[in-house]
């Protein structure tokens, strides 16, 4: 019975952990601005970031090391500094891209602009970090996130012709805008294949100490976990194709992404979608200050962990108490917060390379994994994502310049 | 199977950035744009009367609107289409000082208005 | 043992797991007319920047001997200290008497101490 709470409870927190500013804002956009016609893009990035979860997983079960600090055992420093700069950068971006989110939700709802709430967010994403432990983090405000199921409820009540759905799961190129087309393909490619969620999880995955009987948990958490996040994000696109797409509305900010649920709920349905994007990017804002501390202090072999007293790990609370407020500066400059998303996971895109590569390797060393090796399903996966990784990061730039 | 989608996706990357050019195009971007924007307007105009969204966001983004709006129109070379953008401009401003006085009455004419217009850019587009 | 696969680069911990650092260095005297010998691992900054550019260890360097617990000589551990090698190096050695951890003891006591609930 408890196995079977904790795998509920994995899934729930996977639904926060894979839903954020990014997963929101691009199906928005896809739906708006190419109906049905992206969906393929959510499913194979699903079925990618299902593998990688599961392996980031098993890898830290098995071992007792994270991915960050796999990586930088096996492959030595001097290759791991390449992803552990790239991902501070990419952490960066999309932190302020997670803050600029809540911001917004506010902002929606108070009237008063994101700029204002900068700081206040993220001296709130600093104060649940030094005075919570990893569960709140992840059970808390992952709990907090069951709310985006609002989106798949809309679904439903909105009637979508199965058919023109089903025809949107293969990859077919539109008429026109075909370079606006492929970038937000990349785009949703880039925000579902979230180098930061492996490295945060497979932390987890330490904090809460597992070991080789959490396969299992493991499996079920990263599969129906993410698979569940993965059907919230496509009912953001289903409905943002049922509701914007026939007015003509592209969601160019996120002032009219606000718009997606007042039609299904009435007022409801406003108040509901900015409590989405502020649970889920207030949820992901955590996250992704935690794991740049995580890959900072592993990096280093330094004392980490969300469970330990501040003073216990004393330079890994310092990177997030000044990573957090460094990267609330984006909005208070007034970056806009549906642009820097993007461009965060355009960014994302470009750096995947380096850091999926490594899993290939990893996962099949027995010093790491023993007998729990990948099988030739996860080696052909993982194989394929490479080679997708390859090229997402060759055309992620070109296609942000022609058609972002 | 990678090279394989290295370059195809090249190609199409040569392919679309040359089609992209023509003013003709661009000119169809410019009014979707507008488009997108002024839709967005209707649809908060629809919103708040039926009371589905707060006061400070229908204004906020009835400004955003008209702000994009404005800037999108710099780029409109046909007379004709910058005449009736000015028009748009003009409901724009109506609604949203109706919405200030909260003339829940008075905001339906410029709503009607807006809606023919947003469906003359409609038609433009698709020619 | 692979000693650049199995011990530079991995999670240094003492006696009781707790982690001080990792394996930035590894000191071999040569010998003439005998097999190198190895004889200590380093822990430190300057000795990891080293590794990455010559110019970037003084830079980092500069900086430790100006800012915070103003160290910039890496720890070096005698091989007689080590325990074991697994993934982890494991010595025998007590973290907190070591300066390995001083910049960690440096940010805990005139920063992190100072800053409610970081007690």
């Amino acid at each position: 019975m408890s196995k079977l709470l904790e795998i509920a409870l994995g899934i729930i927190t996977s639904i926060g952990g894979f839903l954020d500013v990014g997963a929101i804002a691009t199906a928005a956009e896809a739906g708006s601005s190419f109906k049905f016609q992206l969906i393929w893009a959510i499913l194979l990035g699903t079925v990618c970031v299902i593998f990688l979860v599961e392996m980031s997983g098993r890898l830290a079960a098995v071992s007792k090391h994270s991915l960050a600090s796999a990586m930088r055992e096996r492959f030595g420093f001097n290759f791991y500094i390449l992803p552990l700069v790239a991902e501070i950068i990419v952490d960066f971006l999309i932190l302020g891209a997670e803050i600029g989110g809540v911001c917004i939700a506010l902002q929606l709802v108070t009237g008063i602009s994101f700029q204002w709430w900068a700081l206040p967010v993220a001296f709130t994403v600093w104060l649940l970090l030094w005075k919570g432990n990893f569960s709140i983090i992840e059970n808390g405000v992952s709990f907090l996130g069951l709310v985006t199921l609002g989106f798949v409820v809309a679904t439903f009540k909105l009637r979508p012709d199965l058919p023109s759905l089903g025809s949107g799961a293969i990859p077919t190129l539109p008429q026109q805008d075909i370079t606006h087309y492929l970038f937000i393909a990349v785009s949703i490619l880039g925000a579902l294949i979230s180098p930061y969620l492996f490295y945060f999880y497979s932390s987890g995955a330490i904090e809460d100490k597992w070991d080789e009987s959490h396969l299992n948990i493991n499996r079920a958490v990263a599969g129906l976990g993410m698979g569940f996040g993965s059907v919230v994000s496509l009912g953001v696109l289903i409905v943002a194709a049922l509701v914007l797409n026939p007015r003509g509305i592209q969601v160019d900010s996120y002032e009219q992404a606000a718009l997606i649920l007042t039609q299904t709920f009435g007022y409801w349905g406003f108040i509901l979608f900015a409590a989405s994007l502020g649970i889920v990017c207030f949820g992901a804002a955590l996250e992704v200050n935690l794991d740049t501390a995580y890959i900072v202090a592993q990096a280093f072999g330094w004392n980490w962990g969300e469970n330990l007293h501040p003073q216990e790990a004393a330079r890994f609370s310092s990177v997030y108490t000044i990573f957090v407020f460094l990267a609330a500066l984006l909005m208070v400059f007034g970056i806009d917060p549906l642009q820097l998303t993007l461009f965060s996971m355009a960014l994302t895109a470009v750096i995947l390379p380096v850091v999926i590569t490594p899993f290939l390797v990893l996962m099949n060393d027995q010093e790491y994994v023993g007998n729990y090796r990948n099988g030739w399903i996860s080696n052909s996966v993982i194989i394929f994502t490479i080679a997708l990784a390859f090229v997402l990061a060759i055309v992620a730039i070109p296609l942000e310049i022609l058609g972002g | 199977m990678k090279s394989w989608l290295f370059t195809s996706s090249l190609l199409l990357l040569v392919l679309t950035a040359c089609r992209q050019a023509s003013p003709h195009d661009q000119q169809i971007k410019t009014l979707k744009t507008i488009h997108s924007w002024a839709a967005t307007a209707e649809m908060v105009g629809e919103a708040w009367t039926n009371g589905q969204i707060p006061n400070q966001y229908a204004q906020q983004t009835l400004a955003k609107s008209q702000a994009e709006i404005a800037q999108a129109r710099n780029e409109i070379t046909d007379t004709a289409i910058s005449v009736q953008i000015q028009q748009l401009d003009k409901v724009l401003a109506q609604i949203n000082s109706d919405i200030q006085q909260q003339h829940q009455s008075a905001i339906a004419e410029p709503l009607h208005q807006l809606t023919q217009i947003n469906q003359q850019l409609d038609a433009l587009i698709k020619q | 043992m692979d000693l650049i696969r199995d011990v530079l680069d991995n999670q240094l911990v003492d006696r009781h797991h707790r982690k001080m650092g990792k394996v930035d260095g590894i000191i071999i005297e040569l010998r003439d007319g005998q097999p190198p010998r190895l004889t200590d691992l380093e822990t430190g900054a300057t000795t990891l920047a080293r590794r990455l550019h010559p110019r970037l260890e003084r830079w980092i360097a500069a900086l430790e001997q100006r800012w915070g617990a103003k160290r910039s000589e890496p720890l070096r551990i005698p091989w007689a200290k080590v325990r074991q090698v697994g993934i982890d190096v494991e010595v025998d050695l007590e973290a907190e008497q070591t300066t390995a951890l001083a910049y960690e003891q440096w940010l805990r006591n005139h920063v992190i101490r100072h800053i409610p609930g970081g007690r």
